[in-house]
C-alpha cells in the first residue's frame, strides 16, 4: 500500500490515506480470537488458501491410489489388491481427481484471484463463499470416509447403470459416490455464480470488459459452464441413481421402462464439458503467465477471448463421443465427431497467439515460464490423440483402453496441472509474500515432464495392444507386462516431483526470499497491492485506463476515493462498461455458513440411508437459513419505520 | 499344439488386422498418425524458432518489436490457424468416409452369431433357421475364413462390450437393447477378444477367442456342436456324469441330452472341444479343469460359482468326465 | 502502492441502496433462476426421453393423471402474480405497511402452492414412483419444482417475519423486489412443466 509515512489530520484525495486504512484495519478486525475468527472468515483469501490446500491434500491422496493402482499393474497377475480394493481404488482415483481436486483447485484459485485482478476488495457474496467452502470439505472428506473403510464406491467415477444400479450394485458405496458427487457440485455452483456477479459487477472503474485479463475471461465462461453442466450429474446421481437404489424408482431400470443409457447421456452430457471446465482456466494461466514473462501482452486479445468462448460452447456439443460404442444413430456420430474434430481450432489458435507473443517479446525462463512452455508440449500430443479419437472407427478400437487413459492424462496433466504449477510459482509470492526457489522449481518442473511422459506415453501403445481399462491385472502371456512396468516407474517420477513442489511450498512459505508487491513486474492490478495483500485488498480503489493497467499507468496511479472505512463498502459497477454505479456493504465473520453446510451435509449423508433425511435436512437448512439472513440492526439511521424515510433520498 | 494355439492368440493388438474392418482402421491410424506427427512437429518447431528469435534480438539489444511488426504476426497466426482448419477438415472427411465404408453387412445371409454377455462370460448362440441348427456355447467363437460373420448383441445383467482387436472394434451389450456388427477373418488364426466395458469385479478376466478356420474345418465343428453329449463309455466317466447330475453343478450349467438344463452358467455340452475355460482364463487342461472346479473364488474372485469340495476319487471322476466332452 | 496516487473520482455520492439488476443481490437470484431453470429443463428432456420406451404414454394400467388439483395450481399461482407486483411495487416506495400485507399473503400463497402440490403428488398423479418410469418421471418433475416451492416458503415466510418483527433497513426492500423476480420464474416456469405433465399425456 501507500508509503509515506507523514500523515496530515486532513484527508487528501491523492494520499496518504493513513488515517483511512488504519480505520480499514479496525474495520476488518475480529474479535473471534484466531482459530474462530479464522474458521468464520468470509475473507475470499482466505477461502482461498484453505480451499486451494485441501484440493491440494485431495490430490496426494488420489494420486496414492494411482500409486497402488501402478504397483499392482507393474507386473501381470499381482497381488497386491485384489479386484475389490482395485475397483474402489480406481474409483476414488477417478472421483476424487475430477471432483474434489481438478475443477475445484481451478475454482479456488479463482476466488483468490479474481476480485485482486478486477480490482475490487471481495467476491459479490462473502458468506456465500464459506459456505462453498465447507459443503466441499463435507463431501471430500465423507468420499474418503468411505474408502478408507472399505466402503469407498466401485464402479467407476462415471458409475454406468445398470452396474451402479440396486441391483447389482450392492451396500451403500454407490450412494457415497452419488451424495458426494452432490456436494461438490453446490460448491461449484456456489463458485461459478460468485465469479460471474463478482467479474461482471465489481470491476475496478475503467475496467470495461475489453479489458479484463484472459484470464479472468476464461474464469467468465468457466463459470457459465459450470452453471449448465453441474445440474445434469447432480439431478442425475442424487435425484435419479440415488433414488432407483434408495426408494426404487425406475429411471435406469429397463424392466419397467427405465433406460441404462439415459444414465450416459445426463452423465456425459456433464462430463464432457467436465473436462473442458478443467482447462480452460489453464488456458487463461498460460496467458498470465506468458504475456508477465515475455513482458508483452498476449497477441490478438479478441482472438484469445472468442477462443474461449467458442471452446466453452462447443464443449457442450461432443458428449456422444463417450458412446459410439452405444446404440446411437449414425447421423449423430457424425455430428458429435465433426464437433469433436473442430474444438481443436479455437485451442490451435491461442497456441499460435502464444508462439507469436513469445516470438515479438522477451521471454525469461522462470520456473512458471517452463511450465506454461511445458503445458504447450504435452498438452498438444493430448489434443493430438483427442483429434484421433474423435474418429468413429478409430474410437471404436481404442475406446475403453489403455490408449484413452494415455490422451485424458496427456490433456489433463498437460492442460490442467502444468498450468496449475506454472501458476503457483508465478503468484506464490502474491499470496504469501514469499518467493519459492527457483532451484527446486526446476527440479519439480523436469522430474514431472519426464515423469508425464514416461508414466503415459507407453499406455498409448498398450491400448493398440489390446489392453482394457479398468482391469486389476492382466495374462503375462499378453505381453503387457513391460510397458506397465515402465509406466510404474514413471509414476515414481511424478512422485517425485510432487514431492519436490511440496518442499519448496513448504520451505519457502517462511523461509523464501521477501517478495514486494510486484516481483515479476506484470501488468496485472494484483501485482498493484502488497503481498500478500491487506484483507481490504485495495485503499483506495484502483481505476483502470487500459489492458495492462501497471504497464500503462505512468507516474501516476489513478484512483477513485470516497469508499466509506467504518464497514466493509464495495464498489458495484455496470456491466459492460465497469462505471461506478453503487455501493454495498459486505457482511463481517460469521458462523453461519458453516452451520449452513452442516445442515447440508447431515441432509445428503443422511440420504444415503433415508429419504427422511431430506426432511429433517431441510428444516435444518431452514433453521440455518434464518439464522444467516435475520438483521444484526448494525446500522440504526438506515432503518424504516411506517414509512419515515432514513437519510438517503427517496429514489 | 495348445501352446502354440496360445501364443498366436495373445496377440490383441488393433495394428494387426485380420480382417478388413481392422484393416481399414490401421490405415486410418497411420494415416492419423503421420498427420498428428508432422502437425506437432511444425508447432513445436514453430514455438522453439519463437523463443529462439527472441532472444536473438535481446542478445542484439534490438528494440522491442514495434507495431509495424504486428502485420507480420497477424498473416502467421492466420496462415496457421487457415491451415489447422484445412487439415482437420480432411481428417474430418477421411474418418467420416471410413465409418460409412464399415457398416452395412456386405451379405443377404451373412452366418449369425447371438452372444449374450454375462458377468464374467460369454454366452454365444448360433442361430439356424431351423432349430436342429441352433446350438449354443461359450467363450469360443468359430468362423469361416473370408465370410462375413454378423453377431447380434445382448446383455444379461450390467453393459459388457464385444471387442477382438484384430477383426474389428468394438460394440457394446446393453441389457434391454439390442445390436449389431458384423466383421470378416480373411486370415484363419486364434484371435483374442476381451470385454472393454467394466462390468465388475471380474471384468479383467471376461476373454474370449475366435477361431477362424477354413470352410471345412469350420462344418466339422459345427457339425459336432450340434451334436449332444458324448455318452460316457468308461465307470470313472459315468460317475463323474452322476455327480455332475446329483451335485450342484446341474443347478447352472447345462449339457445337452442330460437332464442338466440350466442357463445360468456357460453350457458345458462340447467343454472339453474348447482351448480355454473360465473365459479365456486357463488353458482347458485337467489341472487347471481341477483347480477351477475346485475353488473358481481364488482364480476369479467374486465370480458367480461357488467353490466345489469334492472327494479326491469324485474330483477325478468329474473331471473324467467334463474332458469326455469333446 | 510503490507509485504515487491521484484522485479521478469521488464515490461517495454513489447511492446504497438501489434495485433491480443494478443491486449484486438480484444477480444471485439471476444465478439461482439459471441453475433451477436449466435442472428443471433437465427433468422435463428425461420425461420426453422415457416417452420413446413406451407403447402408450402413459403405460398400460397406468391412469392418466387428474386436473383438479392441478388448476388450482395453476389459477392460485397465477393469481399471486399480481399481489406480489404490488408488492414490489411497494417495496420500491419503501412503503413498510404495504410490504408487510403482501409479504404475508405471499407467505399464505405459498402455503398453497406447496399444499396444493402435496395433493397433485398423493393424489391427482395416479401413479406412485416406483410403479414404473413413467411415475418415476412425473414424480421428478414435480419434486424437483416442488423444492423450489418449499425453498421459496422459508425464504418469503422468513422475510415476512423481519419485516414484522425485526429492524429493517431500507436495503431489506430491494430484497423483496428480488423476491419477487424469483416469484415470477417460479410460478411462470410452472406453466409449461403443467403442461408436460398433466396435459401432454393426454395428447400423446
Amino acid at each position: 500500500m501507500s508509503e509515506t509515512i507523514a500523515a496530515a489530520p486532513t484527508v487528501d484525495p491523492n494520499g496518504p490515506y493513513e488515517a483511512e486504512i488504519a480505520e480499514l484495519t479496525r474495520t476488518y478486525h475480529s474479535d473471534a480470537g484466531r482459530f474462530w475468527g479464522w474458521v468464520t472468515s468470509v475473507d475470499h483469501k482466505s477461502i482461498g488458501k484453505r480451499y486451494i490446500a485441501t484440493c491440494f491434500v485431495f490430490f496426494i491422496l488420489a494420486g496414492l491410489n494411482a500409486g497402488v493402482m501402478r504397483m499392482q499393474l507393474a507386473r501381470p497377475e499381482n497381488h497386491i489388491v485384489g479386484p475389490d480394493r482395485y475397483n474402489q481404488l480406481f474409483t476414488v482415483h477417478g472421483t476424487a481427481m475430477m471432483f474434489l481436486f481438478a475443477v475445484p483447485v481451478m475454482t479456488a484459485m479463482a476466488t483468490y484471484l479474481v476480485p485482486l485482478m478486477v480490482g475490487t476488495k471481495e467476491v459479490a457474496y462473502p458468506r456465500l463463499n464459506a459456505f462453498g467452502y465447507w459443503t466441499f470439505l463435507i463431501g471430500g472428506l465423507f468420499l474418503f470416509a468411505g474408502l478408507y473403510s472399505n466402503t469407498g464406491p466401485d464402479t467407476g467415477w462415471f458409475a454406468y447403470t445398470p452396474l451402479s444400479g440396486p441391483e447389482y450394485a450392492a451396500g451403500k458405496r454407490v450412494d457415497v459416490w452419488a451424495q458426494v458427487v452432490t456436494f461438490t457440485e453446490i460448491a461449484g455452483l456456489v463458485a461459478a455464480v460468485e465469479m460471474i456477479v463478482t467479474i461482471f459487477k465489481m470491476r475496478a472503474p475503467g475496467m470495461s470488459l475489453n479489458r479484463i485479463p484472459l484470464y479472468v475471461w476464461s474464469i467468465l465462461v468457466v463459470s457459465f459452464m459450470i452453471v449448465f453442466a453441474m445440474p445434469s450429474v447432480a439431478m442425475a446421481s442424487t435425484m435419479m441413481l440415488a433414488m432407483d437404489r434408495l426408494v426404487a424408482t425406475h429411471f435406469f431400470n429397463r424392466a419397467e421402462g427405465g433406460d441404462p443409457l439415459l444414465w450416459q447421456h445426463l452423465f456425459w452430457f456433464f462430463g464432457h464439458p467436465e473436462v473442458y471446465i478443467m482447462f480452460i482456466p489453464g488456458l487463461g494461466f498460460v496467458s498470465a503467465i506468458i504475456e508477465t514473462f515475455t513482458k508483452r501482452k498476449i497477441f490478438a486479445y479478441p482472438v484469445m477471448v472468442l477462443a474461449l468462448f467458442v471452446t466453452g460452447f462447443v464443449a457442450f456439443g461432443l458428449w456422444v463421443h463417450h458412446m459410439f460404442a452405444t446404440p446411437v444413430p449414425q447421423l449423430g456420430r457424425s455430428l458429435f465427431t465433426a464437433a469433436s474434430v473442430l474444438i481443436a481450432i479455437p485451442t490451435g489458435a491461442q497456441i499460435f497467439c502464444w508462439i507469436a507473443t513469445i516470438w515479438a517479446g522477451r521471454p525469461r525462463y522462470t520456473t512458471s515460464m517452463m511450465f506454461a512452455l511445458g503445458f504447450i508440449v504435452v498438452f498438444t500430443i493430448g489434443g493430438m490423440t483427442g483429434v484421433m479419437i474423435a474418429s468413429v472407427p478409430f474410437d471404436l478400437q481404442v475406446h475403453d483402453t489403455y490408449f484413452i487413459v494415455a490422451h485424458f492424462h496427456y490433456v489433463i496433466l498437460g492442460g490442467v496441472l502444468f498450468p496449475l504449477f506454472g501458476a503457483c510459482y508465478l503468484y506464490f509470492p502474491k499470496i504469501t509474500g514469499r518467493m519459492m526457489s527457483e532451484t527446486l522449481g526446476k527440479w519439480n518442473f523436469w522430474l514431472f515432464f519426464v515423469g508425464v511422459n514416461v508414466t503415459f506415453f507407453p499406455m498409448h501403445l498398450l491400448g493398440l495392444d489390446g489392453m482394457p481399462r479398468r482391469v486389476y491385472t492382466y495374462l503375462p502371456e499378453m505381453g503387457w507386462g513391460k510397458l506397465n512396468l515402465i509406466a510404474t516407474f514413471g509414476a515414481v517420477i511424478i512422485v517425485s516431483s510432487v514431492a519436490v513442489f511440496l518442499w519448496n511450498v513448504i520451505s519457502s512459505w517462511r523461509g523464501g526470499a521477501i517478495a514486494g508487491p510486484n516481483p515479476w513486474g506484470a501488468p496485472g492490478l494484483e501485482w498493484a497491492t502488497s503481498s500478500p495483500p491487506p484483507p481490504w485488498n485495495f485503499h483506495p480503489v484502483p481505476v483502470v485506463e487500459g489492458r495492462a493497467p501497471l504497464w500503462e499507468a505512468g507516474e501516476e496511479l489513478p484512483v477513485a476515493t470516497g469508499l466509506a472505512t467504518d464497514r466493509r463498502e464495495v464498489l458495484i459497477t455496470t456491466a459492460l462498461d465497469a462505471i461506478p454505479d453503487n455501493r454495498h456493504e459486505h457482511p463481517g465473520e460469521s458462523h453461519w455458513p458453516l452451520v449452513m453446510a452442516i445442515a447440508v451435509g447431515v441432509t445428503f449423508i443422511g440420504a444415503v440411508w433415508t429419504p427422511w433425511a431430506y426432511v429433517v435436512g431441510f428444516a435444518m437448512s431452514a433453521v440455518a437459513f434464518g439464522g444467516w439472513g435475520w438483521p444484526r440492526g448494525e446500522h440504526p439511521a438506515d432503518q424504516v419505520t411506517d414509512g419515515v424515510l432514513p437519510r438517503s433520498e427517496a429514489r | 499344439m495348445l501352446q502354440d494355439g496360445l501364443r498366436g492368440a495373445l496377440n490383441q493388438s488393433a495394428l494387426e488386422p485380420a480382417g478388413p474392418q481392422a484393416a481399414k482402421v490401421t490405415h486410418l491410424w497411420w494415416f492419423a498418425l503421420a498427420i498428428a506427427t508432422t502437425v506437432y512437429l511444425l508447432t513445436m518447431g514453430a514455438l522453439w524458432w519463437a523463443a529462439h528469435r527472441a532472444r536473438q534480438r535481446e542478445l542484439r539489444g534490438e528494440a522491442a518489436v514495434g507495431p509495424e511488426a504486428e502485420q507480420g504476426m497477424t498473416r502467421g497466426v492466420t496462415y496457421s490457424i487457415a491451415a489447422t482448419i484445412v487439415i482437420l477438415l480432411i481428417f474430418l472427411v477421411t474418418d467420416l468416409s471410413v465409418g460409412r465404408t464399415l457398416s452395412p453387412v456386405p451379405s443377404k445371409h451373412p452366418l449369425t452369431i447371438e452372444l449374450t454377455g454375462h458377468q464374467w462370460w460369454w454366452e454365444v448362440t448360433y442361430a439356424d433357421t431351423s432349430p436342429h441348427g441352433r446350438f449354443t456355447t461359450a467363450n469360443e467363437i468359430h468362423v469361416p475364413v473370408g465370410e462375413p460373420v454378423l453377431f447380434v448383441l445382448q446383455a444379461q445383467d450390467v453393459i459388457h462390450s464385444f471387442w477382438v482387436p484384430n477383426l474389428a472394434g468394438k460394440k457394446d451389450l446393453i441389457p434391454g437393447y439390442t445390436q449389431s456388427m458384423w466383421f470378416q477373418a480373411d486370415t484363419a488364426g486364434l484371435y483374442r477378444g476381451q470385454c472393454a466395458e467394466f462390468c465388475g469385479l471380474q471384468h479383467a478376466k471376461m476373454a474370449l477367442h475366435v477361431v477362424a478356420e477354413s470352410k471345412a474345418d469350420y462344418q466339422r465343428w459345427v457339425d459336432q456342436q450340434r451334436g449332444t453329449a458324448a455318452i460316457p463309455t468308461d465307470s470313472a466317466a459315468r460317475r463323474g456324469r452322476e455327480i455332475f447330475l446329483t451335485g450342484t453343478c446341474a443347478m447352472c450349467h447345462s449339457i445337452e441330452g442330460t437332464s442338466a438344463g440350466s442357463h445360468a452358467g456357460p453350457d458345458l455340452t462340447h467343454l472339453a472341444s474348447r482351448r480355454t475355460i473360465a473365459a479365456g482364463t486357463l488353458p482347458n487342461t485337467r489341472g487347471a479343469l481341477g483347480g477351477w472346479v475346485v475353488d473358481p473364488q481364488r482364480i476369479k474372485p467374486g465370480v458367480r460359482m461357488p467353490p466345489n469340495m469334492l472327494k479326491p476319487q469324485d474330483l477325478d471322476a468329474l473331471l473324467t468326465y467334463l474332458q469326455s466332452l469333446k | 502502492m510503490t507509485r504515487r496516487m491521484r484522485s479521478v473520482m469521488d464515490l461517495r455520492e454513489l447511492p446504497d441502496v438501489v434495485f433491480g439488476p443494478r443491486d449484486v443481490m438480484w444477480w444471485g437470484t439471476l444465478g439461482f433462476v439459471l441453475i433451477e431453470g436449466f435442472t428443471l429443463v433437465l427433468c422435463a428432456a428425461v420425461f420426453v426421453y422415457l416417452t420413446q420406451n413406451f407403447s402408450t404414454w402413459p403405460p398400460e394400467h397406468t391412469l392418466l393423471p387428474s386436473l383438479g388439483a392441478p388448476i388450482t395450481q395453476v389459477v392460485v399461482m397465477l393469481a399471486s402474480i399480481p399481489v406480489v407486483l404490488w408488492t414490489s411495487r411497494a417495496a420500491r416506495r419503501f412503503d413498510l405497511g404495504k410490504v408487510r400485507i403482501g409479504l404475508t399473503l405471499a407467505t399464505l400463497f405459498n402455503m398453497a402452492f406447496v399444499g396444493l402440490r402435496a395433493v397433485e403428488l398423493l393424489v391427482s398423479l395416479n401413479v406412485k414412483w416406483d410403479t414404473n418410469a413413467y411415475g418415476s418421471a412425473q414424480w421428478l418433475v414435480l419434486g424437483a419444482h416442488a423444492t423450489l416451492l418449499a425453498v421459496e416458503l422459508v425464504e418469503v415466510a422468513g422475510m415476512m417475519l423481519v419485516f414484522w418483527l425485526a429492524p429493517v433497513e431500507e436495503k431489506h426492500f430491494s430484497d423483496v423486489s428480488d423476491m419477487v423476480f424469483y416469484w415470477l420464474f417460479m410460478t411462470l416456469g410452472w406453466m409449461p412443466l403443467f403442461v408436460l405433465c398433466f396435459l401432454s399425456p393426454r395428447w400423446i
